[in-house]
């Protein structure tokens, strides 16, 4: 498929609370078929730049346009087949299945009363397979385990079918291990169905392991943005985590690893 | 000179009130003047015997409400906590009204009588809450059922008492009136008493504002502390009801204005909470002296107090940051999963076995018998209760899945006071109206108060919870009117106070007949919502990120919630409960799919309403209760035993 129609362009959009400016004026074009990581310390804007993108938030100046259309154009449904996001805290789901949860999916396709089609079932069941839920269909989803659940909401959005994945940080929840499994599996979905992600991610580490581009924030502003091989650098990384930061170069299987003196 | 933060707002409300007690001193010596022209003696008695009793007692039940409140406010986490709104008030009422009619000796002590009925609500609301963690939004939205049901329960108990009771009504819509120093001393002995009791605790107090864990960690046994707190808070609140009645917002405000003057330290707010409680009542009292000297109505202070603390709850509203919190656990992972099928079909036999016998059976002069001859009678009362049940089983549903919240019910959307406030138009316009024209009052009023209501949520973004908040004030407001037009204890109060109580009148079959027409209208527009109704429990990020148009579909369903509320309050009376338990039995029961969710709230709801009817009438054979009463007391008494059990297994 060829997503370059589909990329998201930013124009001097910026969003403030009273007079207190949480993200400044941005100018920068997102390209669709690739994985972002942004990353920043607290406060930095980056959930705010998520839910711009997402639309869960309008812009205060400026405008953010998908392809070129701005988002303010697009109808409910048109956008959410366009876009799908997942906050950074799930709601419960009040005794819902996985299988129910991810069918949800679905609704940008077939609307509130059109019928659910044999190619609705067809993407709910690939989107299952995908994320190796397939043994879980029937079980509530706040009975998952937080790994579970994460993967059973990430194939809600992959059977939504969408161009783009926005995730407000998918892993901070988890341990170790299934962070990774996490961020594996949306880089490794990436590639196969060559959709956008951007993904909010809070360790430097796991961004670089998986992004094919770190955007960072400070303070509302973008002061950081290229692949991982430029960005893991101590002198590029020293505006961002202070001087003490260094970097331990990429070695074999090892990838590079930044860390505090 | 800035002495400390406030300080010219202080000066300013005290010039304020000793202005209105000067003005409304020389409006009531003018007034008597003629009878009793230049009579110093009697000028001075009535200063020193009403006049200053009066400003005193407001002085110091506005601050008595204000400490109550900010104690409670500060234990809960809970902005919105105060002695109306957590059914205390209501619940001290009930308790008295029910004394002086069944045991006037306990009235001797009508504070320790206020306190039982008060603590008796508090417990109810905390017990149904504690599975949520006393989460705001739910403590405040079952604190509004138990209110509504104490009335509920007040208004039957005056009613068949016989009128000469209706003056309990009037003292119930706040009333401050004095002829001596006694109560306001009593009540001076109490606040003094719960002043000292929280300086004590000030330390503590701002530890638990950091919450239940954290206080823990820093080594205090917040458990304790909160029952303390809170029952010292309640019998300061029931104190205060048994001397001059409800009197809602003061305490909402109070702490509000405290916060907003600029004292920032954790017990300079608690402490100047009280301050702020007590200018705030004497300028509304004095206010309704004045009107009341100005056009010689008398109106009750609560009436007044709700007037003005309505719209500021509506002016909070999106100020308000969060009432829920996202720590709350889901209750689902208890309740049991069933086929859809088996369960419908046994709640309808349930309810086919309920219509039978309510046709069917009853209590003659020679006791219980079965008769068939009573059905071509009684047809038109059973097919209008299961009509009016139904409805209120489906806004409870729509209601409960389009906020996500499962403590909310259809009186959330005021519509059911609203048709309240109509009745009170049309009776007040008209004295003998007919039953048509009441009806269509009715109808008007609870049209009207839901599009007020989404005219309002709308400008703020159709958030679940500013709906929840904006309907409750708008509920609040229009009952204290409806409180004051039935404290005028004109025969229109005395047709509302039977309407309160859900007395149910006998229908008509075209009555009955119209009212399942709405039914058969509403009920496939709700089908039609089923996919947004699985959607929208999920929350406003989620269902817009899955392409719903959140804000048009709210309001649709908050259309239909209302049509379906308005419909079966014009047919049977409010009915506390049953809009908040039917959808609870068939979530309990294992329906949780939207489509079969709604089928099964509306066949509960359809028997539960015509077993609170059948009750109602053979209970106490040959007189027959309000039916809105035995509503409640089958409710209320399945949410003590869902909950209280729920607390006992839950988290």
């Amino acid at each position: 498929m060829d997503h370059s129609g589909s990329d998201f362009v930013l124009d001097g959009a910026g969003f403030s609370v009273g007079d207190r400016t949480i993200l400044a004026r941005l100018n920068l074009r997102l390209a669709a078929d690739r994985l972002h990581a942004l990353v920043g310390p607290n406060g930095s804007g980056k959930s705010t730049f998520l839910k711009l993108i997402a639309r869960q938030l309008t812009p205060d100046s400026g405008t953010i346009r998908l392809g070129d259309r701005d988002l303010a154009t697009f109808g409910s449904r048109a956008f959410a087949r366009q876009v799908a996001f997942m906050p950074q805290f799930t709601p419960a789901t009040d005794g819902m299945t996985v299988r129910e949860l991810v069918a949800l999916g679905r609704f940008a396709w077939h609307g509130a009363l059109g019928r659910s089609s044999p190619k609705d079932r067809a993407a709910v069941a690939e989107a299952i397979e995908r994320c190796d839920l397939a043994a879980f269909t029937q079980r509530p989803v706040d009975e998952l385990s937080g790994g579970e659940r994460q993967r059973a909401w990430i194939a809600m959005m992959l059977a939504q079918e969408s161009r783009w994945l926005l995730l407000d940080e998918p892993t901070s929840a988890l341990d170790a291990g299934h962070q990774v499994e996490i961020l594996d599996l949306i880089a490794a979905l990436t590639r196969e169905r060559g959709v956008g992600v951007v993904a909010v991610l809070h360790d430097i580490n796991m961004a670089a392991r998986v992004a094919d581009e770190i955007l960072a924030l400070d303070r509302g502003t973008l002061v950081l943005r290229g692949g991982p091989a430029d960005v893991m650098r101590p002198e590029v990384l020293t505006p961002l985590f202070g001087p003490r930061v260094d970097v331990l170069p990429a070695e074999g299987a090892r990838p590079a690893l930044a860390y505090m003196r | 000179m800035k002495a400390f933060p406030g300080f010219w707002w202080l000066v300013i409300a005290v010039v304020a009130v000793a202005a209105l007690a000067l003005i409304n001193h020389l409006m009531l010596l003018d007034a008597v003047s003629n009878e009793a022209a230049g009579n110093m003696a009697f000028a001075a008695v009535f200063v020193a015997r009403a006049e200053l009793p009066r400003l005193a007692m407001a002085l110091v039940a506005g601050a008595a409400l204000g400490l109550a409140s900010a104690l409670m406010q500060r234990v809960l986490r809970n902005p919105l906590a105060e002695p109306a709104t957590l059914g205390l008030s209501a619940g001290a009422q009930l308790a008295m009204v029910a004394a002086t009619v069944a045991l006037p000796a306990a009235m001797a002590y009508p504070a320790a009588v206020a306190f039982v009925g008060a603590a008796a609500a508090a417990a109810l609301v905390l017990v149904a809450t504690a599975r949520r963690r006393f989460e705001p939004l739910s403590v405040i939205l079952t604190g509004m059922m138990v209110s509504l049901t104490a009335t509920a329960g007040a208004a039957a108990v005056i009613l068949a008492s016989g009128d000469y009771m209706t003056g309990l009504f009037i003292w119930g819509g706040g009333d401050l009136t004095q002829d001596g120093w006694a109560p306001t001393l009593r009540l001076t002995a109490i606040l003094a008493t719960t002043i000292g009791g929280t300086v004590l605790a000030l330390r503590p107090l701002a530890l638990l504002t950091l919450g239940d864990a954290e206080a823990k960690a820093a080594g205090l046994a917040a458990g304790t502390l909160r029952f303390a707190i809170i029952a010292l808070a309640v019998w300061l609140a029931a104190a205060t009801t048994a001397e001059i009645g409800i009197v809602g917002f003061i305490g909402l405000a109070a702490p509000f204005i405290a916060r907003l003057t600029g004292v920032r330290s954790s017990a300079g707010r608690l402490m100047a909470a009280p301050i702020a409680g007590a200018l705030l009542l004497a300028l509304a009292d004095g206010g309704v002296q004045l009107a009341g000297h100005l056009t010689g109505l008398r109106i009750p202070t609560g009436a007044a107090t709700a007037l003005i603390g309505g719209p500021l709850i509506l002016a909070l509203v999106p100020r308000i940051v969060s009432l829920t919190r996202p720590d709350v656990l889901p209750s689902a992972a208890v309740l049991p999963r069933r086929s859809a099928g088996p369960v419908l079909v046994t709640l309808t036999i349930i309810l086919v076995a309920t219509i039978a016998l309510a046709l069917t059976a009853g209590r003659g002069a020679e006791g219980w018998h079965v008769d068939l001859a009573t059905i071509t009678w009684r047809s038109a009362r059973v097919g209008l209760l299961a009509s009016a049940g139904a409805l209120i089983g489906l806004a409870g549903t729509v209601i409960q899945r389009l906020t996500g919240n499962p403590m909310a019910s259809p009186e959330v959307l005021g519509v059911g006071v609203g048709a309240g406030a109509g009745l009170a138009v049309i009776l007040l316009a008209v004295p003998v109206a007919s039953l048509g024209a009441q009806a269509g009052g009715m109808l008007a009023g609870a049209l009207m108060t839901l599009f007020a209501l989404l005219a309002f949520v709308r400008r703020h973004g159709f958030g679940a919870e500013r709906l929840l908040i904006a309907g409750i004030a708008l509920g609040a407001l229009l009952s204290s009117l409806l409180t004051s037009v039935i404290a005028t204890g004109s025969p229109a109060g005395f047709l509302l106070l039977g309407w309160i109580s859900g007395a149910l009148i006998e229908p008509s079959p075209d009555f009955a007949v119209a009212t399942a027409a709405i039914l058969a209208g509403l009920t496939p527009l709700a089908l039609l919502h089923a996919r947004a109704l699985a959607i929208l429990p999920l929350g406003e990020t989620a269902a817009r990120s899955l392409g719903l148009a959140t804000a048009r579909t709210r309001a649709d369903l908050v259309l239909i919630a209302g049509a379906a509320t308005a419909a079966s309050t014009v047919a049977i009376g409010p009915m506390s409960f049953i809009g908040l338990i039917a959808p609870h039995l068939a979530r309990s029961l294992g329906l949780r799919r939207p489509l079969s969710h709604l089928a099964g709230a509306m066949l509960a709801g359809a028997a539960l309403t015509i077993a609170a009817d059948w009750l109602a009438r053979m209970v106490a054979f040959p007189y027959q209760l309000p039916l809105g009463l035995f509503a409640a007391l089958i409710g209320g008494g399945y949410l003590v035993i869902r909950f209280a059990g729920g607390a006992r297994g839950g988290p």
